[in-house]
Parts: structure tokens; C-alpha cells; sequence
């Protein structure tokens, strides 16, 4: 029993707008897009074959709509929705509201949703699943006795986590009893104010743990897929910047052992479609669930390098309703990927959001390079949405040359009007440790120093010195030297700037 | 040619300093030999082209190529090269002695303001007028992108005024605070 497809909308903006617009446009699939006011010109909006505006630039009074969503849903006749990441992806009132109205949700059902949204909730499922969780409480502590005996049982340190919580807000850790009781009040009060809940529990804190996650696909029809782990363990405030697959420490056994827990976590919830279990890695190589993200993820595209599988097709696919087109032992492991997100914010500034317009954007390409960007040159980025500019993607036939390409695919990249962390890519990829694969979540706390920014590129100093003067002169007060008067023949810009050179010359 | 024996008589040898991220490097601009300069007392031939875009720079310098992108911004440039930045200040000789001199004679701004590096709004304030601070405390938080950004003082000193008041919306460049730096003599 499955449908056909004709036409879907995609609520959601940027890269993953675009990366889904280009799916469904492989799939003979009508797309429509919606945008806000700033997005009037974004790529999203440019590349869809219909276009609906839905609001204002902050995305509360547009991408974050239900009604307006579904309103253009209902007016360009779509039978389907794919929310993307981020957004209502993971609202599991849109993903009702979306079914209540006829359509197909492209993703989880909406319980399955929501009760991997809490994470007590999540921590009591997986164990009875059989999945392993990190020790600690599974449900929210409001008595400090509780919290106290808690600790103790399970040893400190220990951490403070919000129920409802992600993105390291409402967390906390306690190395000392005396502080405990202090750090949960101060996590309810953080919870309460960015997730409208108070609820907060506690669990044994991991010192150096590797952040391990693995995709999996699950049909209507009961079949359940992983394919491969993801390794995220670059992190800067708690965000993940560098991803790669597979993972130097897991083994084809643990690979095995892991994908089994990541099948039973989504069978626990009753999960369909494409999501991510993920675990956090101890030194000695135990892992514990951490928690299901019910949509696809940013980082999707390492994924479908090292096994050829488009997960948006294959999203698209089990929204059909068709059985799984793969066995497990089908899916293969091939090479190596990287990704890099490509974020505009100053670096040297602690990592400081940097807005502006992109006035030149020459990605790289050439073998194994593959960029998701939904931004070109020109584009804008605002204080509205989050300071992504596109993700680059790199496979190698091993991780050595995985490695070897990304940092060559980095030194191609030419983008200003605003400040990358394309600098800040190059220093990890650079680094001897994150070479080794000796590496966990404090990475960039440990092992970034801003210091390195400024030393590494010095031996091109003194090339860059010579062309820093020469274009000073002739941009200025031999600025009088204009371009030859129009001869009515096309000459390329470049010759033309030789021209300009020479002349430039013979002028003194 | 005619003009350039000319120009050799009252124009020479022009020596300009280009400071990279903290590091001097001295270039030497002979006018009667146009493809050739010194570079930190090395003479080398050179050959700049430009894109459509003008700051998109190509340049061989003995026969070392390297391409690189160049935009002028508050301080000088700011050039883009192989996943590196660069700041730039490009000063002739003349200016440098001069920004020495002013500087040797004790030449001090008195105020310091601190301005919003992007568009966002004022969150907390986390000092007060006539407060004293370190260099590096944080001064107050503007929310921008859904992050919150501490906007730390660069200077020891005083809180002379604050511009702001918290959940006021704020643009790129925008005065938030000035503070008047501690005089240098008063560090121990």
C-alpha cells in the first residue's frame, strides 16, 4: 500500500531547504518553498519550482507558523511536508497538525517524536529496551534528598540535566556534594526559562567521552536499518563542527554491537523514517544512549558518501510507504568522509556570530568535494537564523586522504563579506592528535588556541606584504588610473587588468 | 623612455612597511625598474593581475604564485589566502615616523567605546557607571542569531557611560559603553 508523490512542501530555509528542493526535483517532485522577507532572494527560494511568502524575518512569525505552513499547504495542493532540521522538525504538534490535515509528515510519527523529546522519558524507554543508559536518575528530582543519595550512589562527578533541555542550556557540573543542591536550582531556572519546564534529573558525568551517533531508516513495515555510526566529537559550545565516518575507534564488533542498540532504541519508540541514535563513548570504549534526534541531521551527508544512500530519497521512499529497498548486510562502508560547517562567525572573537552581506563566494570542487550551501554570493547573513553557510563535504578512499583533500578543499575556499570558521577547520585538521584520532568532546576547549590562527599562515606573509602594497597603490593614489575608455571589444577582465598593470607601470 | 629619466631625478626609491598580524615587513619600490621591488632587502620580480571582482588578486611574485582575496576595512585590508586571514596596515615611511613620534609623545586616547560588533539586542548589563574593570570582564550580553555574546572590556578601567538599557535593540556599530582606560603609570 503505497502513494505516489507529486508534490511536497519544504518548511524550512538555507542548506537543507536546498538539499531537499534538489531531491525531490531528482524524484520528478513538484516543490514548493516558503520564505520570509530576507528570504525573498535566498537559493531555497529561487530554486523551487513555487515559492510562498509566510512572514516577517524572525522565524516565530514565519518559519515557526504552523498555520501559515499549512495554509500554503493547503493552497498549492502539496501531499506531503519534509520540515528539514531545526524548526518544527522535531514539534511534535506540527507533525499531528500536518497528519489531522491529510498530508504526509516526511518523518517520525508524532508520539515517537515526542517521547524522545524527554529525556527521562527517553532514559526509562531504552532501558527497558535493553538499550544502555548512562547511570542516574530516569525520571526529574524535585526533593534534595533524593538528588543527594542519588549523587552518592552513582559518584561525582555528576551532572544536572534538563528534561526538555539540548544545547547545553539547563546543564551543570557538580564535583563537590556542597555545590549540588545550588546547580540544580540554577538548572530549573534555566530550564524553565528556555524550554518552559522546570523538570531536571541527574546523571553519572563522563570525563572524556566521544560523542558516537548512528543512522538508521525504519519502514511501515516493521523493517529497521542502521547504516554506520557518524563521529561528532568536534564540539565547540556543545555544537557540533566537524564530523566525520566512520569513527577511528569503532571496530566492525562494536560497529555490529552499537548498530543493534541504535535498531532496538527505534523499534523501543516505534519509530519510522530516517533518525539518529546517539551515544556517548567512554575511554574503555562502553557506550551509553544519549538521546534520539527524530529528524534528518545536518551532518546526513558524511553518511551517504561512505554508503551512496541519499537519505532524503530514502526518507521520501518510506513517506511512500514502500518497504526498505536495503537488507542490513547490503549496506555498504566505502572510504572515508569529513564534514566541516562552514560557520560565519569570528573565530578570534571567541566564535562571535558575524553578519553581512557575502560579497565573493568561490567554493572549491574538483574529486571527492561536495558542498551543501543555501546561500550564494550576495546573500545576506542575518541576525535571524543560525550563521551556517553551507557545510563542506569531502571523501576519501581513507581517512588519511579524506584529511589530506578536506584541508586542500578548505585552502580553495575563497568567501568574504563576513568572517569564517573556515581558519578554525584548518587548525583541527592540522592537528596531530586529531590526525591520530585522539580525540573527545573537550577537543577544541583543549586543543585550539587562537594563537595558532596567527602563526600558521606566516609564511605566506611576506608574498601577501608585496600584494597588500601593490593593491594599495593602484586602489589609491593611483586611483585616477581608470580602466581604458570603452573600445567596443570584449576583452576578458583579466587581460584588461593587465593592461591596467602595465600601463600602471609605465605611468611613473 | 623620457618621462621615466625624468621622474629618476627628484623620485627614488619609495620604502613602505606592511605590518601583518603584529609582524613588519619592509618593501622597496624602485620607480626606474617597474616589475622589480625589494622585499626586506631581496630584490624579486613581480606580476599582480585582478578579477572581475579588483580584490580578487592574482599575483607571482619570482615566479611564486599565489592567489588571494583583498578587502580594505577600518584598520587597512584584510586579505583572505590559502584558509588563512590576514590584517593588514600598509603605511609609507613618512607616516610611520610620525605615528612613532605621537606615540612617543605620549599621545593617549581617554576614552574608549565599546560598540556592538553586529546587529542584536542588549540582554543584561552586567556593570555600572563608575565601576571599575579588568581587561577581559564581561561588560554586558547582546543576543544575536539566538546566542547570547558576552561583550568582555579590552582595557582596564572605568565605567564613564553606559548608552544601552537591556531588551533594547541594537545595529552593527552601534555605541554601547565608554570607559575611560586606567592610566598606564598606575599598573604594577
Amino acid at each position: 500500500m503505497s502513494t505516489h508523490l507529486k508534490k511536497v512542501l519544504v518548511a524550512n530555509r538555507a542548506e537543507i531547504a536546498v538539499r531537499v528542493i534538489r531531491a525531490l526535483r531528482e524524484l520528478g517532485i513538484t516543490s514548493v518553498a516558503v520564505y520570509s522577507d530576507v528570504d525573498r532572494v535566498a537559493l531555497h527560494t529561487r530554486l523551487a519550482d513555487e515559492a510562498y511568502y509566510i512572514g516577517p524575518p524572525p522565524a516565530i512569525d514565519s518559519y515557526l507558523r504552523i498555520d501559515r505552513i499549512l495554509d500554503v499547504a493547503r493552497k498549492a495542493k502539496v501531499d506531503a511536508i519534509h520540515p528539514g532540521y531545526g524548526f518544527l522538525a522535531e514539534n511534535p504538534e506540527f507533525a499531528r497538525q500536518v497528519e489531522n490535515a491529510g498530508l504526509i509528515f516526511i518523518g517520525p510519527p508524532a508520539d515517537a517524536i515526542e517521547a524522545m523529546g524527554s529525556k527521562t522519558r527517553a532514559r526509562q524507554m531504552m532501558k527497558e529496551a535493553g538499550v544502555r543508559v548512562i547511570p542516574g536518575a530516569m525520571e526529574g528530582i524535585t526533593d534534595d534528598k533524593t538528588a543527594l543519595d542519588m549523587a552518592k550512589q552513582i559518584g561525582y562527578p555528576v551532572l544536572v540535566k534538563a528534561a526538555m533541555g539540548g544545547g547545553g542550556k539547563g546543564m551543570r557540573v557538580v564535583s563537590d556534594p556542597k555545590d549540588l543542591i545550588h546547580s540544580m536550582e540554577a538548572a530549573r531556572r534555566e530550564s524553565k526559562s528556555a524550554f518552559g519546564d522546570a523538570t531536571v534529573y541527574l546523571e553519572k558525568y563522563l570525563e572524556n567521552p566521544r560523542h558516537i551517533e548512528f543512522q538508521i531508516l525504519a519502514d511501515h513495515h516493521g523493517n529497521v536499518i542502521h547504516l554506520n555510526e557518524r563521529e561528532c566529537s568536534i564540539q565547540r559550545r556543545h555544537q557540533k563542527v566537524i564530523e566525520e565516518a566512520p569513527s577511528v575507534i569503532v571496530t566492525p564488533e562494536i560497529r555490529r554491537e552499537m548498530g543493534e542498540a541504535a535498531k532496538q532504541a527505534a523499534q523501543a519508540c516505534g519509530y519510522r523514517n530516517a533518525g539518529t541514535v546517539e551515544f556517548l563513548m567512554d575511554k574503555h570504549r562502553n557506550y551509553y544512549f544519549l538521546e534520539m534526534n527524530t529528524r534528518l541531521q545536518v551532518e546526513h551527508p558524511v553518511t551517504e558518501m561512505t554508503t551512496g544512500i541519499d537519505l532524503v530519497k530514502e526518507q521520501i521512499a518510506i513517506a511512500e510507504g514502500h518497504p526498505l529497498r536495503f537488507k542490513q548486510r547490503e549496506i555498504p562502508l566505502r572510504g572515508h568522509a569529513i564534514e566541516c560547517r562552514i560557520y560565519a562567525e569570528d573565530v578570534l572573537a571567541g566564535f562571535l556570530p558575524s553578519t553581512g552581506r557575502i560579497t565573493y563566494l568561490n567554493p572549491p570542487d574538483g574529486p571527492g568535494i561536495r558542498e551543501d550551501t543555501g546561500i550564494n554570493e550576495g546573500g545576506e547573513i542575518t541576525i535571524h537564523y543560525d550563521p551556517m553557510i553551507s557545510k563542506l563535504i569531502v571523501w576519501g578512499s581513507d581517512r588519511h586522504e579524506a584529511i589530506e583533500r578536506m584541508i586542500r578543499a578548505l585552502r580553495e575556499y575563497h568567501l568574504t563579506g563576513v568572517k569564517t570558521t573556515i581558519p578554525f577547520c584548518l587548525a583541527v585538521l592540522e592537528n596531530e592528535k586529531f590526525r591520530k584520532g585522539e580525540f573527545d568532546t573537550h577537543f577544541v576547549d583543549q586543543e585550539f588556541h587562537s594563537t595558532y590562527l596567527e602563526e600558521t599562515g606566516k609564511q605566506l606573509e611576506p608574498a601577501i606584504a608585496v600584494g597588500a602594497l601593490l593593491y594599495h597603490l593602484r586602489m589609491t593614489q593611483r586611483g585616477s588610473l581608470k580602466p581604458p575608455p570603452e573600445t567596443g571589444v570584449q576583452i576578458s577582465p583579466w587581460k584588461m587588468q593587465g593592461r591596467r598593470a602595465s600601463m600602471d607601470r609605465l605611468s611613473t | 623612455m623620457l618621462r621615466g629619466v625624468l621622474t629618476r631625478q627628484h623620485d627614488e626609491i619609495m620604502t613602505y612597511i606592511i605590518t601583518i598580524n603584529g609582524r613588519p615587513y619592509e618593501v622597496e619600490l624602485d620607480e626606474s625598474s617597474p616589475s622589480n621591488i625589494r622585499l626586506n632587502g631581496e630584490q624579486m620580480t613581480f606580476d599582480m593581475r585582478q578579477g572581475v571582482h579588483p580584490q580578487n588578486v592574482s599575483l607571482i611574485l619570482d615566479n611564486q604564485s599565489l592567489m588571494f582575496w583583498i578587502e580594505k576595512n577600518e584598520e587597512g585590508y584584510h586579505a583572505h589566502c590559502q584558509g588563512r586571514d590576514f590584517n593588514i596596515v600598509v603605511e609609507d615611511e613618512k607616516t610611520r615616523q610620525l605615528r612613532s613620534v605621537l606615540k612617543a609623545g605620549g599621545e593617549k586616547s581617554t576614552v574608549s567605546s565599546i560598540k556592538a560588533s553586529m546587529p542584536g539586542m542588549v540582554v543584561r548589563i552586567l556593570v555600572q557607571p563608575g565601576d571599575r574593570v579588568r581587561k577581559g570582564q564581561g561588560l554586558l550580553i547582546v543576543e544575536a542569531m539566538k546566542m547570547e555574546n558576552e561583550i568582555k572590556s579590552p582595557l582596564n578601567g572605568t565605567v564613564k557611560q553606559i548608552r544601552v538599557a537591556p531588551l533594547e535593540a541594537v545595529e552593527k556599530g552601534e555605541m554601547l559603553l565608554i570607559l575611560e582606560p586606567e592610566s598606564t603609570g598606575d599598573e604594577k
